[in-house]
């Protein structure tokens, strides 16, 4: 039964993968992805992964999608706009070496692939062994969130970094032509909607935060979905983004000015950078985390609202064809 | 992971509905292949959001994981946001 499952599961996968990659049309590529994120989510809980499925399901159901239909949205308007036809996804053939070019270079990475399985060297000691052997030092409960914030919090302090560098890009990219969504404030359904899913959006981020400590769960997960619920306001009209643009900017670096402040703070007391004393590491990292999942729910907020709105919202999807 | 190894036809029993929602969610994959409209893509979409929460929360029962809950109920708050994305900036203005 286990078996049926997992391979049913494998196959729809790659059926899936197939459809993002042999579509021709972009909505359905775009469609087909959000169905890719959602069978690798149920992937990692059959691979006994649940922390990553827990992200996967965050960011891939709440965030890759709304950010790909509204890169959709804009390359139809986009195209509407200056050649009065959309997208021309029927025109020339590729080059012949622009084919075999990618399949070559699949296959080769196939290959090198393969031979990592197949003579990776045994490792000299075993991680999880010395993770559940320190774990008591490490402040919390869950090892992946010991591993995160205590043992490895060098890798996750330099992601942050990079998320921080991605918006600040973005901000600069910005066409300083914002304007508020207009008219959109008035639709009652999303109103309503919104009184009813935003709070329980919000309490859930907060759960998920505080489980990390003990179960899957953590700072990035809480982000996302406290990004998702962002997201949600601003689409359905609240102008959330312009009511305080200073305090967004503070609470995008927050994060990481908390996070380097901790690290190098333990510094004063004679430790190495980043190695929290015991007695209050459950707390300190819990401290980071809060910050963390504030700042990495603007950030990810923020990479959603700089883009422009779409030009001229079309409707020219809605009868179209499948024109495979 | 904590496995308390349920009776192994409980297992089997939640298993199969899992799967029985996989083959549906599969049918679901047709539908957005075949459109014919963006509309009908979106919608088979949101089916899948629906139907992953049943998986997830049936896999929770046969693998005994509470963790898996919790993701069901991250995807059953999130799901809904990808179709608010496509109204409100594929379908034009609403009035």
């Amino acid at each position: 039964m286990n078996l049926a499952f997992d391979v049913l599961l494998g196959i729809a996968l790659l059926l899936c993968a197939a459809g993002v990659f042999y579509s021709r049309d972009l909505f359905r590529a775009v469609v087909m992805f959000i169905a890719f994120g959602l069978l690798l989510a149920l992937v990692w809980v059959r691979l006994d992964a649940p922390d990553l499925a827990l992200a996967e399901a965050a960011i891939g159901a709440g965030l890759t999608g709304v950010l790909m239909i509204d890169a959709v949205a804009h390359l139809s308007a986009k195209n509407a706009h200056h050649q009065g036809a959309q997208f021309d996804q029927t025109g020339a053939r590729p080059q012949l070496w622009s084919r075999i070019l990618p399949v070559f270079s699949a296959v080769i990475i196939f290959i090198l692939l393969l031979g990592a399985i197949w003579w990776r060297p045994d490792a000299p000691v075993s991680l999880p062994d010395l993770v559940a052997e320190s774990l008591p030092e490490s402040g919390v409960e869950h090892p992946i969130t010991a591993v995160l914030l205590n043992f490895r919090s060098y890798d996750t302090l330099l992601e942050i970094a990079v998320l921080l560098v991605a918006v600040v890009v973005a901000m600069a990219l910005k066409p300083d032509t914002s304007e508020p969504e207009a008219g959109n404030s008035k639709d009652p359904i999303l109103h309503g909607l919104s009184a009813r899913l935003v709070p329980p959006m919000l309490v859930v981020g907060v759960y998920i935060l505080w489980a990390g400590s003990y179960m899957p769960g953590g700072a990035f997960q809480g982000g996302a979905i406290l990004a998702a619920a962002l997201v949600f306001l601003k689409l359905a009209g609240f102008g959330i983004e312009r009511l305080a643009d200073s305090l967004l900017r503070i609470g995008l670096a927050l994060g990481f000015i908390v996070f380097l402040t901790v690290a190098t703070s333990v510094m004063i007391g004679g430790r190495p950078f980043l190695t929290y004393p015991e007695s209050v590491a459950g707390e300190l990292i819990f401290f980071i985390e809060a910050m963390l999942t504030f700042s990495i729910g603007l950030i990810l907020f923020s990479l959603f609202s700089q883009a422009p709105p779409p030009v001229a919202p079309t409707s020219s999807l809605q009868g179209e064809q499948d024109e495979r | 992971m904590q496995t308390l190894n349920a009776m192994p036809w409980a297992t089997n029993f939640w298993l199969a509905i899992a799967g029985l929602l996989l083959v549906t969610l599969v049918a679901g994959l047709w539908r957005i292949w075949r459109g014919p409209t963006a509309t009908d893509r979106m919608l088979a979409a949101q089916l899948f959001g629906t139907t992953g929460v049943g998986i997830l929360l049936a896999l929770s029962q046969a693998m005994q994981q509470v963790a898996l809950i919790d993701v069901a109920l991250v995807l059953a708050l999130l799901a809904v946001i990808a179709m608010v994305a496509f109204v409100k900036r594929m379908q034009g203005p609403s009035s």
